[in-house]
């Protein structure tokens, strides 16, 4: 357990004080925790198979049809009839004449002729991945059952095994864009508003030409060239989003570079680096904090606007975005839409519960009031508006 | 201050210089130009755009680096033509200092592949984006400022909890999120099939009465602005709450309670004038915003044609003088209007002094 300083603990209380946040967090780390073990809750691959008194798992290891005593050195399909037989009655030859009768059988608990070994397989909550075609009859997407909960989308693949892959894949992308434009939009604020003056003056300039920019036109060329994939758009939107936190920081900086703290450590010749980070950055953390939870519900919405438009994630990944135009194109299934919005809704939702509990627990003007009402939003908005000006 | 707006203004010549550069070189490194597109075209391989709306396939042919020799199939002359139509044959430095001294006269000149100028297809796409713009800014502040006060008055209360809560919510959760659960739920036929799905106005526009063209305009427009409406209640709400508390602290407002003031007299007489500085303080930008707002996905979604469409259309099909006109004008009034939005906040409240900062 890492010992909290006596702050950190004062924080810690603040942050369970929000009953809200700390709702939002439980229930966050809880389908966090689960979206993270995703390819043993929606798998095409059983959990564990017992074959001749053998282990298996296929979700992690490759087993051919024929390690099950079929024909093909190709993958096994588990979903295929003839193979569940041959798991079930220890690799039976008879499977490939009449699989269901012998599974029934099995099932009834009959031993059966020959070289039998009874076997069992595990299959994972929804036996579907994120792009495993499901086998249902009727045109492609195809409304809510008891097998696929949520219906499935227009290429027939499961909705609720692409919620949680998308799920996962959304939030990691987030917290990734999320630190990484942090720490540069930190470094480049600091720095900008510590010097002033003509740094400060040419920084500004850099900043409004960056952001005059494109980013959208960017991304299409950079993908046109490169080729899509998830590190190139995490990249890309670091690149475009780190300006979000440049104003704040530097208005802080700015701010305190001539209070009485700063000019002593100078003084005493303390050098830029270490009055910087050391001294200053733990004053202008405040509003940088503020700033999160929209960085962050930001990185989504742009990871699903990509999406969305088709410039986003290779069009194999399990994206929300690609579900939502889905939704679009096909009005007649409405659960694509209802799935899309709520599960946007519910993810956003929470991250931005939890985000303004840690920035009420970092407020200095708030870590010390013991019990008074203080809205949670008015510091955000503050900055976002001193941000605007 | 005459210095003061003087410098800012000087400083907005570089910047719009250096976007201009950086844009368009960019664009020269990047293969696939307009001429590719109408090769592609002639050669009946559809046209660059389809690969992209299709969704995933990649941009453009071959390019060596020197100039479009992209179309093998085609007669060198042919190209060579092309190359001069579009100005092609002369070196990227003479094209780029051409495009700055035709834009300088404001002189934006016309679409590559509409015969039309730079300047009708901006208008041309105006009706949507004022659209937009002026009715969710309209609803925003409608709701935001009676709720913004209301929320200010009855702070720390339940009340005042849950609804920063679903405005907060509103605030995260992009707007085409909301326009697709609208689509779904009031146009897509499952549930119900109350408004349309596609345009600003009816095909039989032409032939209804005055009343009747108002009504179905309205009908139209009411699920976009909708959808992009829900975002904006949030930053307004707050800001007027803050400034509302901020000043319902002061000493003139226990003055004029004192005096017997009612509590309405005391708000809207007093405290509203004061409290809605900040608020005014936004005009400029809001303006623009008015005017020149759009969003792509909301257009897209809603079929409508809108600057966010031109945008990204023109992007897309290399429209070159529709990316670098719209470019400029909109940087320009973007820099513009943030030199604009500090004076306002120095002519409100004359205690600011951005010369004395830093």
């Amino acid at each position: 357990m890492i010992r909290l300083s006596p702050l950190n603990q004062r924080r810690w209380r603040n942050f369970k004080r929000n009953r809200r946040a700390v709702w939002a967090l439980i229930i966050f780390g809880v389908l966090f925790g689960m979206s993270l073990f995703a390819e043993v809750i929606a798998n095409d691959k059983p959990i564990m198979v017992s074959y001749r008194g053998e282990l298996r798992m296929p979700i992690v290891s490759f087993y051919s049809e024929q390690d099950f005593g079929g024909d093909f050195p190709t993958e096994a399909g588990y979903k295929d009839i003839e193979v569940e037989c041959l798991i079930v009655t220890g690799g039976l030859v008879d499977c490939f004449d009449e699989p269901g009768a012998l599974i029934a059988a099995v099932d009834a608990g009959q031993t059966l002729v020959g070289d039998f070994y009874k076997g069992w397989v595990l299959w994972p909550v929804i036996p579907y991945s994120y792009n495993t075609i499901v086998d249902v009859p009727g045109v492609a997407p195809s409304p809510p059952s008891s097998d696929n909960w949520l219906g499935t989308d227009d290429t027939k693949r499961d909705v609720v095994a692409r919620v949680i892959y998308g799920f996962r894949l959304s939030v990691i992308f987030a917290l990734i864009v999320t630190v990484v434009s942090s720490v540069v939009g930190i470094v480049a604020g600091a720095v900008q508003g510590y010097f002033g003056g003509w740094t400060d003056l040419l920084f500004q300039r850099f900043i409004e030409i960056w952001t005059g920019m494109p980013s959208l036109y960017v991304i299409i060329i950079v993908f046109a060239i490169l080729g899509r994939s998830f590190w190139l758009l995490v990249f890309l939107t670091v690149l475009f989003g780190w300006p979000a936190l440049v104003g704040v920081v530097r208005a802080e900086f700015l701010r305190a570079r001539n209070l009485e703290y700063v000019r002593a450590a100078k003084a005493l010749g303390v050098r830029d680096r270490t009055i910087m980070f050391r001294h200053m950055l733990p004053n202008a953390m405040v509003a940088t904090v503020t700033m999160l939870p929209f960085l962050v519900t930001g990185a989504i919405a742009t990871l699903a606007s990509l999406d969305f438009l088709g410039f986003g994630l290779p069009s194999s990944a399990p994206s929300l975005g690609e579900m939502t135009l889905q939704a679009k194109q096909n009005l007649q299934a409405p659960w694509l839409g209802f799935t899309a919005f709520f599960t946007f809704a519910i993810m956003l939702s929470l991250l931005v519960f939890i985000f303004e509990g840690v920035r009420d627990a970092f407020d200095p003007r708030k870590t010390f009031i013991a019990d008074g009402k203080v809205d949670k939003m008015q510091t955000t908005f503050d900055t976002v508006e001193a941000e605007n000006r | 201050m005459g210095a003061y707006i003087l410098r800012r203004l000087l400083l907005v010549i570089p910047t719009l210089i250096g976007i201009m550069i950086i844009n368009f070189a960019l664009i020269q490194f990047v293969p696939g130009g307009p001429i590719e597109q109408i090769i592609a075209q002639l050669e009946g391989q559809g046209d660059v755009f389809e690969g992209i709306s299709g969704g995933g396939s990649e941009i453009g042919g071959a390019n060596d680096g020197n100039g479009y020799v992209g179309g093998q199939g085609l007669p060198p002359e042919f190209i060579a033509e092309l190359e001069r139509e579009f100005g092609f044959d002369k070196p990227p430095l003479e094209r780029f200092l051409n495009m700055m001294w035709n834009y300088v006269r404001l002189d934006f000149g016309e679409s590559w592949f509409r015969k039309i100028s730079v300047f009708g297809l901006v208008m041309e796409k105006m009706p949507v984006s004022i659209t937009l713009g002026l009715w969710s800014t309209l609803i925003a502040y409608m709701v935001s400022i009676p709720l913004g006060i209301k929320k200010a008055v009855r702070d720390g209360t339940p009340f005042d909890t849950w609804t920063s809560g679903a405005i907060i919510v509103g605030y995260a959760i992009p707007g085409f999120l909301f326009a697709i659960l609208l689509i779904v739920v009031f146009a897509g036929g499952s549930y119900w099939r109350l408004f349309p799905l596609r345009g600003l106005t009816s095909a039989n526009f032409e032939d209804l009465s005055l009343i009747g063209k108002v009504l179905d305009y309205l009908w139209h427009i009411t699920l976009p602005v909708l959808a992009s409406t829900i975002s904006a209640f949030a930053t307004l709400t707050l800001l007027t709450k803050n400034s509302f508390l901020d000043e319902i602290k002061k000493q003139y407002v226990i003055t004029a309670k004192a005096k017997g003031l009612s509590e309405k007299a005391v708000l809207y007489g007093h405290v509203f004038r004061n409290a809605m500085l900040i608020v005014i303080s936004g005009f400029p930008a809001l303006f623009i915003g008015v005017f020149f707002g759009g969003s792509l996905i909301i257009e897209t979604l809603f079929s409508l044609d809108g600057l966010g469409r031109l945008g990204f259309e023109a992007a897309v099909a290399r429209d070159y003088p529709v990316v670098f006109g719209t470019l400029f004008a909109f940087s320009l009034i973007g820099l513009v209007v943030g030199i604009l939005t500090d004076l306002t906040y120095v002519f409100i409240d004359p205690r600011i002094d951005f010369e004395a900062r830093g």
